[in-house]
């Protein structure tokens, strides 16, 4: 591990690059940007290269306290995230709190780090603290959080990871330098999966547009279920106003499951948005094997339909995905309103 | 790696472990000991990031290394073997062999480089010490701790050297302060002072109590206090940072001075605080011709006075204490008699021994 394994954040990496050699690294550091754009793997790093021995600014990842740090092993490394988030990394098990494991980092956990940053590091010059989905504090465990950041122990660095630091208390983001994450490049996230799961270059593609720029959806994403691309964007297409049995099939295919309907509504996704960019003249169309259904649905709709319709999907999503809907009738409701 | 052991040995080492390993998942690592095995014998460490205890024990040793064992799955496994003696065997990829007769175990360990680096005792750097003056200073001052973990830099007691071999030990909460100063020759090689958190103290008195007039020495590493008895040592991390100038707290010689007889203050204080407010123990120390007056008067209860002699003919004079506070500092004293310095109702209260300022006490008043 270390700054050489995140790739495309260059600005992020050499901001922080840069701050270790001049020796002015902040005492808070809120990463922000995406979820799996590498803002935890650069906390690491970060981490690393201010405790290595080997390699003091910069982290040679090899020796034994770098791999301390990436197996949260090293004294001088505290690791904070929520009690349900370390119950799905596998690093706790539910027996090891006596309450259910709280979506939340909770005041407790905040004086814990309190305590730990008040001794002297054991093994190195710096002090870490990698507070991850940093969000996810509460708000009291957030105010008091406010005095270390304000005040903190010396040779302390606190590193706050957040997918959406807009939900963290102003106080706390005007007391940390920020350090931002990009979503990462369409053409990057395909050449990657196309190298790391042997995709063809549509398919490749296909999985990058749908993983909204990270890295970590990307390989989420099932790719067997891709192979379905075509005949889902085909079936759709084939879909006529005025035959209410072909959407009802359609949706008894593909709503089978809960992994296929978001499959297929992901695709659809992007499939929209390939037609509206054909029909505003472009050429930048993901499905590039499909060029010519999207040129005829182009024609077919109009823009505001296809707007409509983008909406549509993005509630049926939100169904199935955030509020546990029933899939087909989900699938259902979403092809009658569109096409009725 | 591999030797053989008196299951009893290995017993005690790991029950002790029991009380430092980490329960949490903070760190994987901490939930084992480090067990290192050498021409010399066995050691066994356990660590919990605020303090590290390392333990020697003799044992058969054939073939020298390092595991690293669950200190709570092994813990049971010991107290349950079938013989006396237990042969311990490295495995690839960490695991470790128990064997003991019958019984064969194969533990998943963690690789024995991921413990955390305990600072090691360097030529010099320790200073032998008598630990009945150790445990006295400790038991003098602990109690002042401070607990608010916002206020960490008091959550210890400040370790200073003074000229001539002299040692200054102070403790504080912002309420109360104690501080004692005792020779303990030998030089620690300290610029200033340290501040040793509550937690490795505590330790540290637990230890001593075990054999205060054992040989035991002391000393400092960057980051962290070492002590070392026979048989064992220990690692405290200090705390970061500035200790408070704590000389301008304690006030120069108070106006009014009297001198009490020690367990009989002590008791006055116990009594009458029976009735005082549950949460602030507040009482009333006051001082008129010849006679010193604890009272306390608590709405919900009634009221209390206790009558002590002193030799008083200043004017009259009420000051508001907390009676734990008093009553802590009275309790770890040793002579007959002590004395207690007032000013007035707004300024602090001092215990001392008569003619003695090594271990002085300042307990800041209350409004009552």
């Amino acid at each position: 591990m270390g700054f050489g394994d995140i790739q495309g954040q260059p600005k992020a990496i050499d901001t922080l690059k840069l701050a270790l050699s001049r020796e002015a690294v902040p005492h808070a550091l809120l990463f922000q940007g995406p979820d799996g754009v590498g803002k935890e793997l650069a906390a690491v790093a970060l981490a690393e290269a201010l405790t290595c021995p080997e390699a003091p600014g910069v982290g040679c990842g090899e020796c034994s306290s770098c791999r301390r740090v990436t197996k949260r092993n090293h004294p001088d490394v505290t690791w904070v995230l929520p009690e349900d988030e370390q119950v799905a990394r596998g690093w706790a098990g539910r027996s090891d709190f006596d309450h259910t494991p709280s979506r939340d980092i909770r005041i407790e956990q905040v004086r814990q780090l309190q305590e730990r940053l008040a001794f002297r590091a054991l093994e190195s010059k710096f002090k870490v603290a990698l507070l991850i989905d940093a969000q996810a504090m509460n708000p009291p465990a957030q105010n008091a959080l406010l005095k270390t950041l304000e005040e903190p122990p010396a040779s302390t660095v606190l590193v706050l990871v957040s997918a959406a630091s807009d939900k963290l208390l102003p106080t706390i983001r005007s007391r940390c330098a920020k350090v931002n994450f990009a979503p990462l490049p369409v053409d990057f996230i395909a050449s990657h999966m196309a190298k790391v799961r042997k995709l063809n270059e549509a398919d490749a593609r296909q999985v990058a547009a749908m993983a909204g720029g990270s890295l970590s959806r990307a390989l989420a994403l099932d790719v067997n279920l891709l192979q379905h691309r075509r005949d889902v964007i085909e079936k759709f297409e084939a879909l006529k106003p005025d035959d209410a049995r072909g959407w009802l099939a359609f949706a008894e295919v593909f709503g089978e499951g809960r992994p296929e309907a978001e499959m297929c509504l992901d695709v659809l996704a992007v499939w929209f948005r390939d037609v509206a960019v054909t029909k505003a003249g472009a050429t930048e169309v993901i499905n590039a094997d499909l060029v010519g259904l999207a040129t005829q649905a182009a024609q077919r709709v109009s823009a505001a339909t296809l707007q409509q319709r983008a909406v549509m999907l993005d509630e049926a999503r939100n169904a199935i995905t955030a509020r546990n809907g029933a899939v087909r009738l989900q699938l259902e409701r979403m092809l009658i309103e569109m096409m009725a | 790696m591999e030797f053989r052991i008196a299951a009893d040995e290995l017993k005690k080492a790991l029950h002790r472990a029991q009380g430092i390993v980490e329960r949490k998942a903070t760190m994987p690592i901490l939930q084992n000991v480090l067990v290192t095995a050498t021409k010399q014998g066995v050691s066994v460490t356990a660590f919990d990031l605020d303090i590290g205890i390392v333990s020697d024990h003799p044992a058969e040793v054939m073939k020298p290394g390092a595991v690293t064992l669950s200190a709570k799955y092994v813990f049971d496994i010991v107290s349950n073997l079938p013989e006396a003696q237990v042969t311990i065997k490295k495995l690839p990829n960490n695991y470790a062999e128990i064997t003991s007769g019958s019984a064969n175990y194969k533990i998943v360990g963690m690789a024995p480089e991921e413990f955390p680096k305990l600072p090691k005792e360097e030529t010099g750097q320790l200073v032998k010490t008598v630990g009945g003056t150790l445990l006295e200073m400790v038991k003098k001052t602990s109690f002042a701790i401070s607990t608010d973990e916002t206020r960490y830099i008091l959550n210890g007691v400040f370790f200073e050297p003074r000229e001539d071999g002299k040692v200054r030990m102070v403790a504080t909460d912002g309420h109360r302060l104690a501080l004692v100063e005792r020779q303990l020759d030998g030089d620690f090689k300290l610029k200033g002072g340290v501040i040793i958190p509550r937690k490795g103290l505590l330790e540290l008195k637990r230890l001593l109590d075990e054999a205060p007039e054992a040989e035991c020495s002391l000393g400092f590493a960057e980051n962290s206090a070492l002590f070392k008895k026979p048989g064992l040592s220990m690692v405290m991390r200090l705390i970061d940072g500035q200790f408070p100038e704590y000389q301008r707290v304690i006030p120069k010689d108070g106006e009014k001075q009297i001198t009490l007889v020690r367990a009989r203050f002590l008791e006055g204080l116990k009594r009458i605080s029976l009735l005082s407010a549950e949460k602030s123990n507040a009482v009333k120390v006051s001082l008129a011709d010849n006679q010193l007056r604890v009272t306390a008067n608590n709405p919900d209860l009634g009221e209390a006075k206790d009558d002590i002699d002193v030799k008083y003919t200043g004017a009259a004079l009420t000051v508001g204490f907390n009676a734990r506070y008093l009553i802590d500092v009275l309790s770890v004293m040793d002579t007959d008699e002590v004395v207690l310095e007032m000013g007035d109702e707004h300024s602090p209260g001092v215990i001392h021994a008569p003619n003695d300022r090594s271990y002085t006490a300042v307990v800041m008043p209350m409004r009552v």
